[in-house]
């Protein structure tokens, strides 16, 4: 039995151990797909917390056909989606979230950090359909098949979007590039 | 023009971290939901999850930055030929032979480290063991130092050419692990004690030079669960110490991670603090070890302060090229700003003095009487030439916001605008500089760094980061129009001190 499904019977019986062990092996990356998405710490918080109290109450009679990941991350992307409808004003700073970046040597994170920083704020600019489209694909790890359920759209529409924001983002960090 | 592939790796590499008040937040919540399908009684809060972020850390990282030290240790203390084992050397030797490697390292006053990649990439690093203290500075010019002796760290930003200089928590600071000279060495220990980690370490050398150096090249390869690691070390026979590395790391399908070459070298000397590196004495300080902020225990949350405009009395980017250090017009409205939950303007009513005691038109009360409108009747003129208008919070505040709305009918420039607080109504105690575009030092406050700017609707904002005080001076010397000065409104956001 694989971990997850192991931590979710466990979850299923009341065990706390299991529920901080899945928040553990999730909570960065949840956390991430949300502030890509919704550029809003206070939102993003929100939805972490959402997901992780919907898990706890639907653990008997959740029916995870994939990968409980996709799922925790479909869920983030489900809630993101309804507060950016409800217009949810962007944050305009990232200083002060203490981004860090994952890097084996210590040196680039200096580097990386500030060129990831710049990703970060270009994401904002595109439209949010085709950033969840990349920020669920590239930082939630989803396929596109996946991607098109979730956005109810054919996967073909799926590709075009991943395909027009790497696009946009080529071309704003470029044009950034060269000032 | 960046790849695809490059995008994606960028993004890959974002990772943002909930702090502890998210996580004790969110479990709490949840643990709730638990603890009452279940019916089973929980105890009061623990902060057990608290202690797996200690666990988290990256041994991985640790790990590449220790093998160098492994290896190096291994080749001062053991001489062998052809390639072997790792596991056949026992631990306890291992352990043994480390101080040796770190009394070599601990007797270098100074290691630089050059790090660079095959995109020209580079960093700059300078070690000292003596000071326990690490000072790096990127290709863009931001410098960061960790003090670790004083507990503190700075950090250059060249693009606010602003200094921020904070306390250094080592249990919270992510870069505490990797850059403490100490820490490097102890990541050694680590990395011979952990059973959970065993690297199949395959080695072989061959001698040759570099630089005009007799060298030993080390060729090391182990793997880990996740990554393989293939390093060359390049080792002054003379003196044991090493003068480069040069790294591939790649993933379990072979594919590359990280590319990168580091080159050491040992001066006598190096730089005594951030200035030595390049920052400017002029940047702005920015001194949190001094400010008293809003405790995260007791605010939290960022929220937008509700800025209530006035009507804007003409359309268009203002244009005004005459002006000499003039900002530049964004064209876009001003973004939100954050502020603490429960933020207000806490200068609506409060009294004002001034340098004219007797405005040429209107009170100076109507500068924070709410009123923001630049119609007749709405604003205060002050006599000409240099004066000055101050504010009295009648009690401390944590101060996140000023805005000051002077005559905003026209697009005018008014100049030597300085801002100021402190803790007496004099001005003599603990007066600091939250604003100063005084370029000449015309009004003999300072010179100013910060540019001129065009008035509107929108009113200057000017982001005082939570400063505590009780008064608020401001000063200006006329406008481009004359050479009087008016104010509509200023208003202080700020929450009370506790």
């Amino acid at each position: 039995m694989s971990e997850d499904k192991h931590l979710l019977k466990l979850l299923c019986q009341g065990d706390n151990y299991a529920l901080r062990r899945l928040y553990e092996k999730y909570r960065t990356d949840l956390y991430t797909v949300a502030l890509s998405l919704i550029h809003d710490v206070h939102t993003a918080e929100d939805c972490l917390q959402d997901v992780f109290v919907r898990l706890t109450e639907r653990a008997a009679e959740l029916r995870i056909r994939r990968n409980l990941k996709g799922y925790l991350v479909s869920s983030v992307a489900n809630r993101a989606r309804d507060r950016f409808r409800k217009e949810i004003k962007p944050l305009d700073k990232t200083d002060g979230l203490g981004c860090s970046v994952c890097a084996t040597d210590p040196a680039k994170v200096l580097i990386d950090r500030e060129e990831s920083a710049r990703l970060f704020n270009t994401l904002k600019r595109l439209p949010f359909a085709q950033r969840e489209v990349f920020v669920l694909h590239v930082q939630g790890g989803m396929k596109f098949k996946d991607i098109a359920e979730l956005q109810n759209v054919s996967t073909k529409t799926v590709l075009s979007r991943y395909r027009y924001a790497i696009d946009k983002l080529r071309a704003f960090l470029d044009r950034e590039d060269t000032k | 023009m960046k790849s695809e592939h490059q995008i994606k790796q960028l993004a890959k590499q974002i990772r943002f971290e909930p702090d502890e008040m998210v996580d004790e937040r969110v479990l709490a919540c949840a643990e709730a939901v638990l603890d009452k399908s279940s019916n089973i009684q929980t105890s009061v809060p623990h902060r057990h999850h608290l202690i797996w972020r200690t666990i988290m850390k990256n041994s991985m990282t640790k790990l590449a930055t220790a093998a160098v030290i492994v290896v190096a240790m291994m080749m001062v203390t053991h001489h062998f030929t052809g390639s072997f084992d790792g596991s056949n050397i026992a631990l306890g030797q291992v352990i043994a032979d480390v101080n040796g490697i770190i009394e070599n390292m601990k007797r270098m006053p100074w290691v630089v480290k050059t790090y660079r990649e095959p995109q020209g990439v580079t960093l700059e690093e300078w070690f000292c063991f003596e000071r326990d203290y690490w000072i790096a500075k990127t290709p863009a010019g931001a410098v960061v130092s960790y003090n670790y002796a004083e507990g503190r760290r700075y950090d250059y930003n060249p693009d606010a050419n602003s200094i921020t200089i904070d306390s250094l928590h080592k249990e919270n600071d992510s870069y505490s692990s990797f850059s403490s000279p100490r820490a490097i060495l102890e990541s050694l220990y680590e990395l011979v004690t952990d059973k959970s980690v065993k690297p199949q370490t395959k080695i072989s050398k061959k001698t040759g030079r570099y630089k005009g150096k007799d060298v030993e090249i080390l060729k090391i390869a182990f793997s880990t669960n996740k990554q393989n690691y293939r390093t060359n070390l390049f080792i002054d026979t003379k003196r044991k110490i090493l003068l480069r590395e040069v790294s591939n790391i790649t993933d379990s399908s072979g594919k590359m991670v990280q590319s990168y070459e580091e080159e050491f070298n040992y001066p006598d000397n190096g730089p005594a603090d951030i200035f030595a590196l390049g920052v400017p004495r002029t940047a702005n300080v920015i001194d949190k070890t001094d400010v008293t902020l809003a405790k995260k225990t007791d605010d939290p949350k960022l929220v937008a302060l509700n800025i209530q405009l006035p009507k804007p009395m003409f359309v268009g980017t203002p244009q005004d090229t005459k002006t000499p250090h003039l900002e530049r017009p964004s064209g876009k409205p001003r973004p939100p700003f954050l502020a603490p939950v429960g933020t207000t303007n806490v200068a609506l009513g409060r009294r004002v003095t001034s340098s004219d005691g007797e405005p040429i038109i209107g009170q100076l009360e109507m500068i924070t009487d709410g009123d923001k409108e630049a119609a007749d009747g709405s604003y205060v003129e002050l006599g000409p030439f240099a004066q000055h208008v101050t504010i009295d919070l009648e009690a401390e505040y944590n101060i996140y916001a000023i805005v000051i709305w002077h005559y905003h009918k026209q697009a005018r420039v008014y100049f030597d605008v300085v801002v100021q607080v402190a803790d007496d109504p004099d001005f003599t105690t603990n007066v600091r500089t939250l604003f100063n575009n005084d370029f000449d030092n015309t009004i003999g406050i300072g010179v100013g760094e910060s540019l001129h700017y065009s008035e509107t609707s929108e009113g200057k904002l000017i982001d005082a980061k939570g400063i505590k005080a009780r008064y608020v001076r401001l000063y200006s010397n006329g406008n481009t129009s004359n050479d009087l000065n008016h104010y509509i409104e200023v208003e202080v956001y700020g929450k009370p001190v506790h």
